[in-house]
């Protein structure tokens, strides 16, 4: 009797005083409430039930059937194949958006980038030879090390003790480098090494191995009180193999042509555009880099953007009506984003910045202005760090994703609360790429 | 009963009385009958929209109406069905009271019923009744089965397994008002019989399904 007065209940079938006199049964009855639960719990999964795939027409029936009414005069339109849902919504599941220009950038991106490894494996994208290029050759450099002193000169009593402890007024590290092979080709275009862990670089290469020498004596007169103290340890160094880089800047035929391309992994995240800090973005993606000038670079990339958007959710029965509400939440989501952009490299301060802006596209349709501040640090001869600040910013349905969930669950005693049909999201934050350079 | 070759009375009851139903991401901008009319009037689109509206439902409930091993007639079954409907197209009418979503249940129930009866030769239809060996077999195996923290996906796979394990006359009174979502007084109409009987075999389908269940769902609470 109580079980089919809770169906009823469920059922919305009860009257006014009957509710309430179940309402009173369940608030003394744990048991009877049990019962309740688990007939919600029945409803909810029966209508789960309905959209299985597994009770939904296969196409191949759909299309058996229209093909033997077609037989028998039908002349209607076939229905298209739809996949059924077979779970509560999908965090990433794309949103109706009207514009479909996102789509198409995310495949012109994608496109590029093809086109760009296609043309390099032609080599289409030789730079030419006046360009500067960087390469590396193998040498043998002789370290000489010496300390220069300033020697004090004491001419008072009161320095005595100043002297007898032998303390230096300043003490000076140089550093002599000397190539002992040969470049001959770079020597000859008047190209200049660059000068690594010396604060002073002295070079000579047509020189000996200087001898390290004090570099500074000072002749004082003895006096009374005073006493002339030199000390200058000078410690040979032992001769190491190094990467020399060079620039050069002619086109001398010795000078290997270059190809102006790099590969990159970059990641950046940032907090959430427009949100709290408790909710961060972050975009990882491959990318490929095209520097046909000195001053211009050209990337196209596709990678993953997770990112927390606010998407309809459903807030569960109400215990008594049976009513669902979908509401909204924060859900972490991701998307395939391609993306195009154009990069200039300024120097500032003695050092290259590249500022670059562009335009990103995922499979919804959705567009992602994006762009960045980097600078490049030196790891080996072909490989480098970038680090800078990357912003993106885009905008993303919310109602679509309601409509979504209302299909959902259709067949329920639904309530929506209330929502904005959209929201800008993004972010803005560090980011670091390594970029490999062939 | 006989629903056919009676006059239309203009019922306006709209989809949304049965909730948008599987197959709803149409506009529901035209009811049930207002689309049978259309198709009268020699408007097949409207027939293919009555098809998107009803094709999941009425195939959810042969399905399980069907056990394992007749489910090869499945196919041929659900497509019986849309073929008769789609041959009513001048006899069939819907008057006051009625609806057409009682009315194609009706036809799949009577295809599903006639087929049944030639391969079961009668009898098995009329119990619905589990007998206590057969309770106890499948409380055990649903314990068995999933004996702790059940997801949905497993809880719905376990519903599906006890629905298809009811007596025929239970499971598709469950499986039309359910699952379906079909209203109390259209499967009164398409299974013939009276709403307040369909409200008794309802009444036992749930609480036979909710007793088989038990044992996991106390877990899963």
């Amino acid at each position: 009797m109580i079980e089919e007065r809770i169906l009823d209940f469920l059922d919305g079938r009860l009257g006014h005083a009957e509710e309430e006199e179940l309402l009173h049964t369940l608030a003394i009855s744990p048991e009877r409430r049990g019962m309740l639960r688990e007939h919600m719990r029945l409803r909810e999964i029966s209508q789960n039930l309905s959209r299985s795939s597994e009770l939904t027409v296969p196409c191949p029936t759909t299309a058996g059937l229209f093909a033997r009414l077609t037989e028998q005069g039908f002349a209607g339109p076939v229905p298209m194949p739809v996949s059924a849902p077979t779970a509560p919504i999908l965090p990433t599941m794309p949103v109706p958006i009207p514009a479909q220009s996102g789509i198409r950038f995310m495949y012109f991106a994608a496109g590029v980038l093809v086109a760009m490894i296609a043309g390099l494996s032609m080599s289409l994208f030789k730079s030419p030879t006046e360009q500067p290029v960087r390469f590396v050759h193998d040498t043998t450099v002789v370290r000489s090390g010496q300390a220069v002193a300033e020697v004090p000169v004491a001419n008072k009593a009161s320095d005595r003790t100043y002297m007898s402890h032998r303390t230096y007024k300043s003490y000076e590290p140089v550093e002599l480098s000397h190539s002992q092979s040969s470049i001959a080709s770079n020597v000859a275009a008047g190209e200049e090494p660059i000068a690594n862990n010396a604060e002073k670089a002295i070079v000579n290469r047509s020189a000996a191995v200087a001898t390290p020498q004090i570099s500074k004596t000072v002749t004082a007169v003895p006096t009374q009180n005073s006493s002339i103290v030199l000390a200058t340890p000078v410690a040979e160094l032992s001769a190491t193999k190094q990467h020399v880089p060079f620039i050069a800047h002619d086109d001398d035929a010795t000078v290997p042509s270059k190809i102006p391309f790099a590969f990159g992994i970059r990641t950046g995240a940032g907090p959430v555009l427009g949100g709290t800090m408790s909710y961060v973005n972050s975009l990882s993606e491959l990318k490929m880099s095209w520097q046909p000038l000195s001053w211009l670079v050209a990337k196209a990339s596709i990678g993953i953007l997770a990112s927390h958007e606010t998407m309809a959710s459903e807030l569960g029965p109400d215990m008594y009506s049976g009513v669902r509400t979908i509401g909204t939440q924060r859900i972490l989501t991701t998307n395939t984003v391609g993306s195009i952009e154009l990069g200039l490299n300024l120097p500032i301060f003695g050092k290259q910045f590249e500022f670059a802006g562009g335009l990103g596209g995922d499979a919804s349709g959705v567009l992602y202005p994006r762009a960045s501040i980097f600078t490049s640090f030196t790891l080996t001869n072909t490989l480098f760090m970038n680090i800078g600040v990357e912003a993106m910013s885009y905008t993303h349905d919310i109602t679509g994703s309601v409509v979504q969930k209302k299909q959902l669950l259709a067949g329920s005693n639904l309530a929506v609360s209330d929502h904005a049909s959209s929201e800008r999201s993004g972010f803005i934050g560090p980011s670091i790429e390594f970029s490999w350079h062939p | 009963m006989r629903l056919a070759e009676t006059v239309m009375a203009g019922h306006p009851k709209t989809e949304s009385q049965y909730g948008l139903g599987r197959g709803g991401n149409e506009q529901l901008t035209q009811s049930d009958e207002q689309l049978w009319h259309a198709f009268q009037q020699g408007e097949d689109a409207a027939f293919t929209k009555l098809y998107n509206r009803y094709g999941d439902r009425v195939y959810a409930y042969l399905r399980l109406l069907l056990s394992s091993s007749e489910r090869a007639q499945l196919d041929d079954l659900f497509q019986e069905t849309w073929i008769k409907i789609f041959q009513q197209r001048e006899r069939f009418q819907v008057i006051a009271g009625a609806t057409l979503a009682g009315w194609i249940f009706r036809v799949a129930h009577n295809a599903t019923v006639s087929a049944l009866r030639k391969s079961r030769h009668m009898g098995s239809l009329d119990d619905d009744e589990l007998s206590d060996e057969m309770q106890r077999a499948i409380t055990l195996s649903v314990a068995e089965a999933f004996p702790d923290d059940l997801s949905t996906e497993e809880l719905m796979a376990h519903v599906l397994r006890v629905v298809e394990k009811l007596p025929l006359m239970l499971r598709e009174v469950f499986v039309l008002s359910e699952i379906d979502r079909v209203p109390l007084d259209s499967i009164a109409e398409s299974l013939g019989i009276t709403r307040t009987n369909a409200k008794v075999r309802l009444f036992r389908a749930r609480k036979m399904i909710r007793e088989l269940l038990e044992p996991i769902m106390k877990g899963d609470r």
